[in-house]
């Protein structure tokens, strides 16, 4: 074929302009670590690691939720063993209270110790996050919800002449049944707290049963019983039967939702396993889809190399050859 | 005899010189465009006839030509058109291909942001610093589908700019060769000689002329070039030019189109007949990529503010305001102006206005989501009937399967049916339309329903200015009386919109009766439509008056009040009470945020089809592959015009190297030619001596 001067010039430039634009290309998505650059290197590729991503994001949503929920519920759980305590205590502390051998005078420092024990469950079930948060307020967290008629610990206040009870409360509650909710997973919306009004209200039997008024009323009724001289209270051995057996049912209660929030929390770990699972699963996809292959882009990177320099010294070379050169 | 010799070697001087000028014409126009190389013909005297026979009488060129090829020309023009249009369109759509997935300036990141900020907000309702937090969030993400917007438009602006100068230049190339037409036909007329220069300047204009626009040409009997583009539309006829013009679309002032300058008045021309070169690259981009690529960005756009604004109506701010609350703010995004994009005609003469309204978020029970299309529409009258036509896929209003027409003055909502296996489908294209009365025939409105959702996307200054007002809570609260002996339990509530909530104080209280296993409900806004499940396990619906009502006990089954809905689950013991309340100061109740997070994964555009992240990934998935395709095919363009390039190289260009060669060969063809002058002048000296 003939061949024109101009050709032989073109494509020489032509060719050394091609090569360098691949070779800035493959400099590029080296620099990047990228396979993908831009979509079109690859469009399904960069579509898909766009979803992948935004699933990675919602993952680590939920994963942040679920160390925002171990966190509450360690919380609230350490709150249940702290009454569960105080409330053995207590136990312990009347246990022989009905026995005959125990005088007024040893009933009344009972009395006096059961005061402080009352004051600190209320103080418990008053617990505030390290936001001021009420834990046990229900969706009202920021109203104490224990209030109760007086200081409990005021050793002067008479016993009552009436008995507490849900009717006559000796706590009341300010709070709602309102149990808060995260998202912690997909399918999975985990209650991280407690409604005070369902721990210390709602006592409930190892049978169910409702017990006649909250574990404060109890507790007051109990107080209240010690306190009466016993020679003139024909009731003793029946309420202070009935007050144990009502202090009882508060561990059982107490007992129930703490095995409840144990049982979250062991999910949660389960959970975070998973999650982090999960996240290596996509961390992995994204790799897939977006990393460079280094052996095949060095490889690359080095025959372009070479097809360049070839380029530039055949240029070289064939561009000066000339008849002009001998005339 | 000696003037014979004389006279002959005088005519090989002659034709050898001028093949020395062709040479040195070639050598020095070796780089010139569009040259093609010349070269001398030559051919021999007329005999002088004697009686011992013909006595050649020497040589002359009776031409000089050009190496040239019309159908190699036609090829490298017709490839370089090709090229051109791919290359600009490539350049122009790579700048959005790289500006979408960028992590700082696409949209993705952001939206992720914004969700994490939503669930922050989950996590701790009553915290104004996750709230605040939440907000900035989500005016990042305004700022983001903003800033793509401008940039996009920049690139509508650029387009049109573009469009104006390559129809300028256009214009320029016509006249240009219309001029040498002119030149070559009196050069070629007068002479009979073909006007090599002139032919080969004409071919370059023409060859710049495809690279903004590809057109075809013929020659006529006198030489001259008829220029046509489009499908026949002539540019050039002889020595007249049909001039273009760049000029605002009469359906679309912001896009310059091209039309035909006939005397004031300007002809717009279909965006289908200019195809080939930038100029075909241009408007192919513009509607193939940049169109569409606005619409869906505004897609997304509006669907975030929708399902957002939707779903964030049903819950209860930090302050306790719901639906009806006069400081309530349910919108956290404002879309300003909410309708579509309308824009009339100008040539329009008629006196109807064209109004939209964009239809609000559809909930499937499950969540909210939008039905707009990333489609543009046409209303036109055309004297007898209305239509209305989808754009993307000229899809038309009415039609057998949709019969219903428009009317002016009545709301038209877009719908179309479908049948899926077997079941007939009516999805609606997200927007209704109400023309007034008064078009007249030739008239017609583009609607762009998304087109500008994306600039127009902003965070409601209100809400910025005081985060309490998210709406994380829900409007209800739920409670099992304190002196239940029943293990009954109610579920905490949930509301869909049009809900009715109890009056803060006033619950509704629910209590049960063992003897009828009845529920008493009490405490009702007057009236009250209740949705239950009654005895047989059928769903049933009664209108309580006078704010009292009895339904029957089913367990687990969900119980509305005016579209507050709960269920019981547990054995209730007589006179056990339930209560339905305001969510009085319920601070730390984020029911509302954790719907509204999950707004992130589920199917919220495009008719429950797609999530938000899925449809942003169609769109960069889309720009990716016509870029891609676009590349792929400018590489194998320039191939083909690499190798037309050759081919018409190989016979029209020059080659040094021959010439060099020629330059020799001329050289030795003049000195023998010369030679023989000398030996005839030796010959007539014999003969004076002789004489002498």
């Amino acid at each position: 074929m003939r061949v024109s001067t101009s050709q032989i010039f073109d494509s020489g430039t032509r060719g050394i302009l091609r090569t360098q634009s691949e070779l800035l290309n493959t400099q590029n998505h080296l620099a990047a670590n990228k396979r993908v650059l831009v979509p079109s290197d690859d469009p399904v590729a960069a579509a898909q690691a766009l979803i992948v991503t935004q699933s990675k994001a919602v993952n680590d949503l939920y994963i942040s939720n679920q160390s925002y929920a171990s966190d509450q519920l360690s919380l609230l759980e350490s709150k249940l063993g702290s009454a569960v305590a105080t409330t053995q205590n207590i136990l312990a502390t009347v246990v022989g209270a009905g026995n005959g051998s125990q005088t007024d005078a040893n009933r009344k420092s009972m009395a006096v110790e059961l005061r402080q024990r009352l004051a600190e469950l209320i103080a418990t079930a008053n617990t505030q996050d390290g936001s001021g948060n009420y834990i046990f307020a229900g969706f009202q967290t920021n109203v104490q919800p224990f209030v109760s008629a007086d200081d409990p610990t005021n050793a002067s206040i008479p016993a009552s002449a009436t008995q507490q009870s849900s009717s006559n409360p000796y706590v009341t509650y300010h709070g709602d049944q309102g149990v808060r909710e995260l998202q912690v997973d997909s399918s999975r919306a985990m209650a991280v707290s407690e409604s005070g009004d369902g721990v210390f209200m709602r006592v409930t039997d190892s049978s169910g049963a409702l017990t006649s008024g909250s574990v404060f009323d109890s507790l007051k009724n109990m107080i209240d019983t010690l306190e009466k001289p016993i020679a003139t209270n024909a009731t003793f051995q029946s309420d202070y039967t009935q007050e144990m057996s009502e202090l009882q049912s508060f561990l059982d209660t107490a007992g129930r939702v703490r095995s409840s929030v144990g049982a979250r929390m062991s999910e949660l770990d389960s959970l975070g396993t998973s999650s982090s699972a999960v996240n290596v699963q996509y961390e992995a996809t994204l790799s897939n889809l977006q990393d460079l292959d280094y052996t095949s882009a060095l490889t690359t990177l080095s025959k372009q190399k070479t097809q360049l320099e070839v380029a530039q010294k055949s240029f070289v070379l064939i561009s000066g050859l000339s008849l002009f050169n001998y005339l | 005899m000696a003037t014979g010799i004389m006279s002959i070697g005088v005519t090989g001087m002659q034709a050898a010189q001028l093949g020395l000028m062709t040479t040195q014409h070639n050598i020095a126009n070796a780089s010139t465009v569009g040259y093609s190389r010349q070269r001398t013909v030559q051919a021999t005297n007329n005999p002088l006839s004697t009686g011992s026979g013909f006595v050649g009488q020497g040589v002359h060129v009776s031409t000089i030509e050009r190496m040239y090829s019309n159908v190699l020309n036609t090829q490298v023009v017709h490839s370089q058109a090709s090229v051109s249009q791919l290359d600009t369109y490539y350049s122009e759509i790579s700048q959005i291909d790289n500006m979408l997935t960028d992590s700082s300036s696409g949209v993705s990141s952001a939206l992720s942001s914004f969700f994490t900020g939503i669930q922050g907000v989950a996590a701790a309702p009553k915290s104004l610093d996750a709230r605040q937090a939440m907000v900035s969030a989500a005016q990042s993400l305004a700022a983001r589908f903003n800033t793509l917007s401008t940039s996009l438009t920049e690139m509508a602006d650029g387009v049109n700019s573009q469009i104006t100068s390559n129809v300028t230049s256009i214009n320029s190339y016509a006249q240009q060769i219309a001029v040498l037409n002119e030149r070559i036909i009196v050069a070629q007329s007068s002479t009979n000689q073909p006007a090599n220069d002139l032919l080969d300047q004409r071919d370059a204009l023409v060859g710049e002329l495809n690279k903004l626009v590809g057109v075809t040409t013929m020659t006529q009997n006198n030489g001259s070039y008829t220029v046509t583009f489009g499908n026949g539309q002539q540019l050039v006829v002889g020595t007249s030019v049909t001039t273009l013009a760049a000029v605002a679309s009469s359906a679309d002032p912001s896009r310059t189109v091209v039309g035909i300058k006939n005397g004031n008045t300007t002809q717009e021309l279909p965006e289908s007949l200019i195809t080939g070169g930038a100029l075909g690259g241009l408007i192919s981009f513009r509607k193939d990529a940049l169109d569409p690529a606005m619409n869906e960005l505004g897609r997304v756009a509006a669907s975030v503010a929708q399902t957002y604004n939707a779903q964030s109506a049903l819950g209860q701010d930090l302050l306790g305001n719901i639906e009806g609350s006069t400081a309530f703010q349910p919108d956290l995004f404002v879309i300003n102006p909410s309708t579509a994009k309308v824009i009339a005609n100008t040539h329009n003469t008629g006196t109807a206005e064209l109004t939209t309204t964009i239809d609000a978020a559809s909930s499937n029970g499950t969540n909210f989501y939008t039905n707009l299309t990333a489609s543009d529409y046409r209303v036109a009258y055309d004297g007898a009937n209305y239509t209305v036509t989808r754009l993307s896929d000229n899809y038309v209003w009415p039609n057998a399967t949709d019969p219903a027409v428009l009317v002016p003055g009545t709301d038209f909502q877009l719908t179309t049916t479908t049948t899926q296996g077997g079941t007939t489908v009516v999805s609606t294209e997200g927007i209704t339309i109400n023309l007034t009365a008064g078009m007249a025939s030739g008239d017609s409105f583009l609607i762009q329903p998304t087109r500008d959702m994306a600039a127009n996307l902003k965070v409601n200054a209100v809400v910025a200015n005081d985060p309490r007002l998210i709406t994380a809570a829900a409007p209800v609260a739920t409670a099992t009386g304190t002196t239940n002996t029943g293990t009954a339990s109610i579920t905490a509530g949930s509301v869909s919109t049009g809900y009715t909530a109890p009056v803060a104080g006033s619950p509704i209280t629910l209590t049960y009766a063992s003897a009828s296993t009845e529920l008493n409900i009490t405490g009702l806004a007057d009236p009250t439509v209740i949705e239950y499940t009654d005895a047989a396990g059928l769903p049933a619906t009664i209108t309580a008056t006078g704010g009292s009502a009895t339904i029957p006990y089913v367990m687990g089954k969900a119980i509305t009040l005016n579209n507050v809905s709960f269920s019981m689950n547990g054995t209730p013991a007589d006179g056990d009470t339930f209560t339905v309340s305001a969510n009085t100061n319920g601070v730390a109740d984020s029911r509302n945020a954790v719907l509204l997070g999950k707004l992130q994964t589920q199917s919220t555009v495009s008719g429950a089809t797609a999530t938000y992240a899925e449809s942003y990934a169609q769109l960069i998935s889309d720009i990716g592959n016509k870029a891609r395709s676009a590349d792929v095919t400018l590489t194998a363009q320039q191939s083909l015009l690499d190798q037309a390039t050759a081919a018409r190289d190989a016979l029209s260009g020059v080659n040094l190297d021959e010439e060099a060669a020629n330059l020799l060969s001329y050289q030795q063809a003049y000195q023998a030619s010369a030679k023989m002058l000398q030996i005839g002048s030796e010959l007539f000296d014999t003969l004076l001596s002789i004489g002498a």
